[in-house]
């Protein structure tokens, strides 16, 4: 406005620029934290809530005692000997846990293939599985592996020429060997082709469902993803037929492969020709019926094996701790922020007050030339306005890089715009709420005592 | 055109009391010349800031043209100051971040009156008080005559119906306040009512009006006898 009142406002702010650009510091550092501060903990929560509810933190994790400390690494055969081997048919003791929706094995494998490249490295070295020999086995080997070396060629050169078999350019890839309630329990449907059921668990051909980044990986260039269905690909030690391409997920599982887990139904397809020890998974629909399911299934595998034979974890009382944690350094960041922010916006109160109060005769002259106290009002607020709208735009430039520092560090990805937006929204009011009123208390001076002020 | 009855105002201090007006029953005719003069601290400032509307009653009544004012809003007695009245103070009260022609202005804007058309007009009311060469000095670059032409210029910018000027040549040398003298009378001549404060007996018999103030009451109100002038 080009009004001669708010030229006395805008002739005062830029005599006492100094006081003003600290003011608008001020401004600008507690919105910029408060509002990373927010964003920080808004996240952290939101980041909370979706790790909780997948499925990886709804179930519990049967392992024996042997395997429990490294559960992620691929499980590798065990000695029969005495100890407990847990396998497929232990799901059974789903039967009698109501609570559990899904029992499925999952186990991380690798899948390696055969290509001429694999060969000769097996033809130097002895292939997966050799290394250092006892000197007096060596010749038995030797001839073994010579018979494999045969065998092998025989079958690249027997693939190379089929068109229905692939023979993947790639080394390995990562994948889980699996029963079928993986797929319910983790909500995975198929694009292509189908899922493997029970009864292909049994079959003796190998089936294998690719996700959808592993199945971009083994097409040829230019060809659709669909059309690998029913082709068989060619592996190091067998062929697996494709029955089927899973639906993007935008998680890890679009990497991944899944093979019917076979370690126990005896037809020997494990290379390692034994049965492996299994983790069995049970998962709830409902978090909170984790411990009773605990409790039962302690009581099952108990009563089966024996007690301190084996272990069952719960993977979500783990990540509730780190999420607690988390989520209590967030809402400290956010204390400490919002404090800075409280303090920052009393203290432009306070200074917008004594500005205003050096006024006061103005406001008494102003009144008497016809000025209402709602001109008063917007003639002190637009300064208070233009503080903190100045501070609020400045402190949004440092409120990204903070934020974004703040959630690397706590392990999240990028904070969204979003939840820098509301902070920076909620501190300026906050702030802008502060510095009004300043103008409220000048605007009620009754005109006749502001006459009669000095200055 | 201005009514008081009884008009009363009390400043409660808690301990004391100041009584700076009591039961004041005065009424002011358009086109009228007063002078209201008293000793210090008689209550003639809180008349005039009540005539004004810059302060409330304590009891009493204010007709302005037969309307109540004390019980209007806020909005429409600024618009009344604004359109009918103008102030011209001792201490001249120009706003000091503003240039002279900034300062007359200003009370336009309230009245919503467009800038080319407010600076065109100030540009001549600047003229009228003989100050075309000063319209872009700030008030720090004006001596104090000069100050308060342009505070005249500044009351009159809206055209007003009363002028109320509280002791308008008590900071000015004589030959200062002569000119504002003048000013006054030429206004009140072409029929502008103007009620004015003045601790200057010749000043107050040069009104067409004197009213005494002593201790918050009126205590002589009397019409000025033209010879008393002339002599
Ligand atoms: N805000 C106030 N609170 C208390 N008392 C006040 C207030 N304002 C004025 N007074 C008192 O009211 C009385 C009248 O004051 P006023 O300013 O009207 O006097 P005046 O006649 O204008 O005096 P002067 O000639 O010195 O200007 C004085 O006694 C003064 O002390
Ligand atoms: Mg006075």
């Amino acid at each position: 406005m080009a009004n001669e009142s708010f030229l006395i406002i805008k002739r005062r702010f830029v005599n006492r620029l100094l006081e003003s650009g600290l003011l608008i510091l001020a401004v600008a550092l507690g919105v910029g934290t408060a509002a990373s501060g927010l964003s920080l903990l808004l996240h952290t929560n939101e980041y909370s809530e979706n790790m909780l509810s997948s499925t990886s933190y709804r179930e519990l994790v049967v392992t024996t005692k042997d395997d429990a400390e490294d559960m992620e690494t691929p499980v590798v055969a065990k000695g029969n000997g005495d100890d407990v081997i847990l396998t497929s048919k232990d799901l059974t003791a789903a039967e009698i846990v109501p609570l559990v929706s899904y029992a499925y094995i999952s186990n991380k494998d690798k899948l390696r293939f055969l290509n001429q490249e694999m060969i000769e490295r097996f033809s130097q070295d002895g292939g997966p599985g050799g290394g250092e020999k006892e000197s007096d086995e060596i010749d038995s080997q030797e001839a073994e592996r010579t018979e494999k070396f045969d065998e092998m060629q025989e079958s690249l050169k027997e693939a190379a020429s089929n068109p229905e078999i692939i023979v993947p350019e790639i080394e390995e890839l990562s994948g889980y060997e699996i029963t079928p309630q993986y797929f319910s329990a983790h909500n995975l449907e198929t694009q292509y082709g189908s899922l493997f059921t029970e009864t292909d668990m049994n079959s003796l051909s190998r089936f294998i469902v690719l996700g959808v980044n592993t199945a971009e990986l083994l097409s040829e260039e230019g060809t659709d993803i669909s059309t690998l269905i029913g082709k068989k690909i060619l592996s190091f030690d067998t062929y697996y037929t494709i029955i089927g391409i899973l639906e993007e997920s935008g998680s890890l599982v679009d990497d991944l492969y899944f093979t019917p887990d076979t370690g126990n139904v005896g037809n020997g397809a494990n290379q390692f020709g034994s049965d492996s020890n299994k983790q069995l998974r049970f998962t709830v629909s409902d978090p909170s019926d984790l411990d009773a399911t605990s409790e039962l299934l302690t009581n099952w595998f108990e009563k089966t094996y024996g007690e301190g034979e084996f272990v069952i974890s719960n993977p979500r009382a783990e990540a509730e701790r780190l999420v607690n944690r988390n989520k209590g350094i967030s809402l400290l960041i956010l204390f400490l922020s919002v404090a800075g922010l409280f303090i920052a916006s009393v203290n432009i109160s306070h200074i917008l007050m004594s500005r205003t109060l050096r006024m006061k005769k103005h406001v008494g002259i102003l009144k008497a030339l016809g000025a209402s106290n709602k001109d008063i009002l917007k003639l002190f607020s637009s300064e208070a306005l233009v503080i903190t709208l100045m501070g609020a735009l400045l402190g949004t430039v440092i409120a990204f890089p903070l934020a974004n520092a703040m959630e690397s560090a706590m392990g999240l990805d990028q904070g969204s715009w979003l939840y820098i937006g509301t902070g920076v929204l909620l501190s300026s009011l906050l702030t802008m709420v502060f510095s009004i009123i300043p103008s409220f208390q000048n605007s009620g001076i009754e005109a006749a005592d502001a006459m009669r002020t000095a200055v | 055109m201005i009514q008081l009855n009884g008009i009363s105002k009390l400043y409660d201090l808690g301990e004391t009391k100041v009584n700076a007006l009591k039961d004041v029953n005065l009424t002011i005719n358009r086109g009228e010349y007063v002078a209201i003069m008293g000793p210090s601290g008689s209550g003639k400032s809180t008349l005039m800031h009540i005539l004004g509307i810059l302060d409330t009653v304590s009891g009493g009544q204010y007709l302005l043209e037969d309307y109540d004012i004390t019980s209007l809003p806020d909005k429409e007695q600024a618009r009344i100051r604004n359109k009918h009245f103008g102030f011209i103070f001792q201490s001249f009260n120009l706003f000091p971040e503003l240039s002279a022609l900034e300062n007359v202005m200003l009370p336009m804007s309230y009245g919503g009156i467009s800038y080319k058309n407010r600076r065109s007009r100030a540009q001549e009311l600047l003229e009228d008080v003989g100050l075309a060469h000063r319209m872009y000095h700030l008030p720090t670059m004006m001596s104090g005559g000069e100050q308060q032409r342009v505070a005249i210029a500044r009351s009159l910018s809206n055209d007003p119906d009363l002028i109320l000027a509280d002791e308008p040549t008590g900071n000015l040398p004589s030959d200062k306040g002569e000119e504002i003298m003048t000013m006054l009378e030429k206004l009140n001549d072409k029929g502008v009512t103007v009620v004015m404060v003045t601790h200057n007996p010749e000043q107050g018999n040069r009104a067409k009006r004197k009213i005494s103030i002593k201790d918050g009451l009126l205590h002589k109100d009397e019409i000025v006898v033209k010879e008393a002038f002339n002599g």
